[in-house]
């Protein structure tokens, strides 16, 4: 009786967890036709690959979406990149070294994670405006690093203090400089928590849509996720490429989710606690 | 006579050397932490600080050149805004129905994954987390593909199981819309709530429950006794991360519904002044006072609900 409960009750948070994820699925690989007529429909029959053609294929003009594809790469890869290295030196220095002033910087960084992004949207923008930055990869790359910042520093302090320090101090003893230490002892030691950070770090950032929304709108550094509005509002019956275009802007995440799910899961617990 | 003049300008070399690493080791945390500071002070408490400068000011693109002193104005005009009202209201559902949505699917599912055995955890783990992982934006998608009233899954669903004879469009009644979109932000966020919910549960040790087993104490009073009040920390933090993400709702009521007045919610309504209306000031009073009111809500919680628990 329990085992049956139990399974079924499986049944359905599985089906909940998936259902959405294989209707876009169904909607993107059906015809036009069986879309359009008001008939109930649970699979696509025929199957066509139309509207993933038509995404991928590569045109010249600076809005397809392979192109704004590209964009979303590169602003979630530098800002990743860029926001896990300050914040594992400054998390190795809130976890190792005791400094004066110490307490203050941290609150500082760490005490805006719960800050939502919107509450400060409006005066960013006014300052990237005056920079010439609006519409740039390196305006969006800022805001997304300080968007991303406090928890990475969080997760990275939260990491490296729970590793034992008398290998770093051995280390040290038998004569190494900080330099060698950084390479050879502390990098290796930390290198799951940095590894943990940049999943969590690059997801968050996939997932941006008001920052790219207001600081390069149909510009040259568009995003993936502001695109993929514009497919909604403007192309509002072509359904089937709403969904190719969503099914595509969610591989990326779902291949890191099944690859690096203990990382990740690791990584949301740590930052949970900080709320 | 080599060797001394060899020795006498090494000498004051190596003492130099030495305070300049003494130096250095004490600049090295500041180093460390100058980049971090710099992107933080910048680019986060600089505009939040000009932006409590920027309310009490004109600050309206429409009049660059105005920024006469203005005191509560900006506030007053916000909070009087039948618009800025309505959304307000909205903001308050989502947040009531979320919070009621996250224990309810949270509980459920971090509590199955609890029961299940540790061989499939793994694999379960990753179909729950899988949503929060799904772009906002995309997710509001997705669940439009649900309720659209031609080609969607729940009429379909609806009709072949003769519960309906028409299709309904769903986001012609004010309420249902609100629910729908709800459960759009529920689906991306209820993974993270449940993982967390699912460590709170593991950190209970079992023998508390066997006690009461022993002791004869029925499922559900072991539950509300034991279960509920061990979780609190959990719990604290699930909804505290609750009231953030749906008091800031924006991503899933933007795709599903747009700027519609019945829908919008208190950031929609925000963006509206400062990037439609190009009211910059009146937008960073308006997200001024969602801040303030997220921060309020967080407090009462931490303050109600977190308690340290100790076995």
């Amino acid at each position: 009786m329990r085992q049956a409960v139990r399974v079924g009750l499986g049944v359905i948070i599985i089906f909940w967890c998936l259902a959405p994820i294989y209707w876009a699925l169904v909607v993107s690989l059906a015809t036009p036709l069986q879309v359009n007529i008001a008939q109930p429909f649970f699979y696509p029959h025929p199957v066509t690959f139309r509207y993933f053609a038509q995404l991928l294929s590569w045109n010249a003009t600076s809005r397809s979406f392979l192109r704004i594809g590209l964009n979303s790469i590169i602003e979630a890869g530098m800002t990743t990149m860029l926001t896990v290295v300050i914040a594992t030196m400054a998390g190795y220095a809130f976890a190792r070294m005791r400094f004066r002033g110490q307490t203050v910087f941290f609150f500082v960084i760490v005490g805006t994670i719960s800050l939502p992004a919107y509450a400060v949207i409006v005066p960013l923008f006014q300052m990237m405006s005056q920079w010439n930055l609006v519409g740039t990869y390196t305006g969006v790359i800022l805001v997304e690093i300080s968007a991303a910042l406090p928890l990475a520093t969080w997760l990275m302090r939260s990491y490296i203090a729970s590793l034992p320090t008398s290998i770093e101090e051995s280390a040290r003893i038998d004569g190494a400089n900080l330099l060698t230490a950084l390479r050879q002892v502390i990098l290796p030691l930390i290198g799951p928590g940095m590894a943990s950070t940049t999943i969590v770090v690059f997801l968050m950032t996939w997932s941006q849509f008001i920052i790219p929304l207001t600081f390069a709108p149909a510009s040259h550094a568009e995003s993936l996720t502001v695109l993929i509005t514009q497919f909604v509002t403007k192309d509002a019956v072509d359904y089937g490429l709403q969904a190719a275009a969503g099914i595509l802007a969610l591989i990326p995440a779902a291949i890191l989710v099944v690859r690096y799910n203990r990382r990740l899961v690791s990584g949301l617990l740590t930052g949970a606690v900080t709320s | 006579m080599e060797l001394h003049t060899v020795a006498k300008e090494t000498r004051p070399l190596r003492k130099k050397r030495r305070t300049h690493l003494v130096h250095m080791k004490m600049m090295t945390p500041y180093l460390l932490v100058l980049p971090a500071m710099a992107v933080i002070l910048g680019l986060v408490i600089y505009p939040l600080i000009f932006s409590v400068f920027s309310s009490l000011h004109v600050d309206n693109l429409l009049y660059p050149s105005i920024h006469t002193f203005v005191g509560w104005k900006n506030y007053q005009q916000v909070l009087s805004d039948p618009s800025f009202q309505i959304a307000v209201r909205n903001t308050g559902l989502y947040f009531i129905f979320a919070t009621v949505g996250i224990l309810l699917f949270g509980l459920t599912i971090s509590s199955w994954l609890h029961s299940i055995p540790h061989r499939w955890r793994g694999l379960f783990l990753t179909i729950v987390i899988l949503p929060w992982a799904v772009p906002g934006v995309v997710t509001g998608l997705l669940w439009s593909f649900i309720y659209n009233p031609t080609s969607g899954i729940l009429d379909g669903a609806l009709t072949s199981l003769h519960i309906i004879s028409h299709n309904i469009i769903w986001f012609n009644h004010t309420s249902v819309s609100l629910i729908l979109i709800t459960i759009a932000l529920l689906w991306q966020i209820v993974p993270l709530a449940s993982i967390i919910l699912l460590a709170g549960l593991e950190s209970i040790p079992p023998t508390i429950y066997e006690a009461a087993t022993v002791d004869g104490c029925p499922p559900v009073r072991r539950f509300f006794r034991i279960t509920l009040p061990l979780l609190r920390p959990s719990l604290a933090i699930v909804l505290v991360q609750t009231a953030v993400l749906s008091i800031g709702i924006f991503d899933q009521v933007y795709v599903l519904t747009g700027y519609d007045p019945s829908t919008k919610s208190a950031v929609i309504q925000t963006y509206l002044y400062a990037f439609q209306n190009l009211n910059f000031g009146q937008g960073i009073s308006a997200a001024l006072i969602i801040t303030l009111g997220i921060t309020v809500v967080g407090y009462l919680y931490l303050r109600l609900i977190y308690r340290e628990v100790a076995y």
